[in-house]
């Protein structure tokens, strides 16, 4: 699908991605699979734009315990309400999927499950390893949930043999309460990020901020620090897209120069890697990203 | 003669449903020849804006008017194939 962006019609101006629709035999292989296995994404359950780039490739983000999620975040369209029990059968699935597309890297997220006693992060940390025994040479990147700050929990999936663990702080200090479930909390993502990177320092740490909420530019910098103070290594830096008029509008438009400049703060703030673009999504190259990060971290001697 | 209908296909986010959006921009108009691969009609949804391109060589038969609602499987066009 082509990137342009597109300025609609009676639109007053505000921007959106203008997307080829083009269903590749590649897209439909992985629209089968997912479906046949019974594995929610996160590129069909938030409305993702890159879809068609990412399937058209081969690749996915897996979504796994349900595509029903306990918070209500008002930027994400992902479904919210009462979650079916847990599949117990679901990391095999998750890696046979990942066998059968051939992935030497695979990104894999979930909903929140407040309604467990350890919000799922055992059944993470189990599809985790069942990647990692069906496909021993895969690099796993997991996109966590909060775990409602517990240590243990945090803990339980960074030890479980994954290489890179991403947390996402989603938006500014100011804006957290307004912008996310009031069970999430911006300390709170930043301890879980804190956690995983002190029970495993050898792992590569990733966090997101969402821009054009209504963040200032000193926001977002004092973000980025926030999250170098914890060790964080990539930085993802988006835009805000709302899926339906059922979420919070978007109150600015980044330029691609804004993102740049962003970008740029963010090196000098001495992460790894940053990968800022309007379509950017945590999960989005982040084969790439890995790897460009692992590389400055050796070549300046920190990290793994 | 073989007239395919161009569709919003339902396997674009396939099992997220619900999705709606309007037509836009129409490119092509009834009698105007076609390529494959060629952008029919823009749908603005939300998050983006859906390029609608046709699946075959042809010419277009009928094509859905600007401001028409769309959903997952909305046919926005009857394209009548080259040579079939």
């Amino acid at each position: 699908m082509s990137r342009v962006w597109a300025v609609p019609p009676g639109s007053g101006g505000s921007v959106k991605p203008r997307l080829r629709v083009r269903l590749t035999k590649g897209y439909l292989r992985v629209a089968r699979l997912v479906r046949d296995l019974g594995i929610a994404t996160v590129c069909e359950g938030a409305l993702c734009p890159n879809i068609g780039e990412c399937w058209g490739s081969g690749t996915a983000t897996f979504m796994i315990m349900g595509d029903t999620c306990t918070r209500g975040c008002r930027f994400c369209y992902v479904k919210k309400g009462k979650p079916e029990p847990l599949d117990p059968g679901e990391p095999y699935k998750v890696a046979l999927a990942v066998k059968m597309l051939g992935l030497d890297y695979v990104t894999i997220t979930s909903v929140d499950r407040d309604d467990l006693p350890d919000g799922g992060a055992s059944h993470f940390a189990a599809t985790v390893k069942a990647i990692k025994k069906v496909n021993p040479r895969v690099v796993v990147e997991a996109l966590i949930p909060d775990f409602q700050g517990v240590r243990e929990h945090v803990e339980l999936v960074a030890l479980s043999g994954l290489e890179v663990l991403a947390h996402n702080i989603e938006t500014v200090r100011r804006l957290t309460p307004r912008v996310r479930d009031r069970r999430a909390g911006y300390e709170q993502s930043l301890r879980v990020l804190e956690y995983a990177k002190e029970a495993n320092p050898k792992l590569v740490t990733k966090s997101s901020i969402l821009l054009g909420l209504g963040e200032e530019r000193e926001e977002v910098v004092e973000a980025m620090r926030d999250l170098r103070s914890v060790g964080v290594d990539i930085l993802v830096l988006s835009q805000y897209l709302r899926p339906s008029p059922k979420q919070l509008p978007v109150a600015k438009v980044y330029s691609m120069r804004e993102f740049r400049e962003l970008e740029e703060i963010g090196y000098k703030l001495g992460f790894a890697y940053v990968v800022a673009h309007p379509l950017a999504r945590t999960s989005y190259k982040a084969r790439e990203a890995y790897h460009a990060a692992l590389k400055r971290m050796r070549g300046i001697g920190r990290g793994g | 003669m073989r007239l395919v209908e161009v569709k919003v296909p339902e396997e674009l986010w396939p099992r997220r449903g619900g999705w709606k959006g309007k037509v836009v921009n129409v490119l092509k108009k009834p009698g105007e020849k076609v390529a494959r691969g060629e952008v029919l009609a823009e749908v603005e949804i939300e998050k983006a804006i859906l390029e609608i391109e046709s699946p075959v060589d042809g010419v277009v038969r009928k094509v859905a008017e600007p401001g028409s609602p769309v959903e997952p499987g909305s046919v926005i066009a009857l394209v009548e194939e080259a040579g079939a």
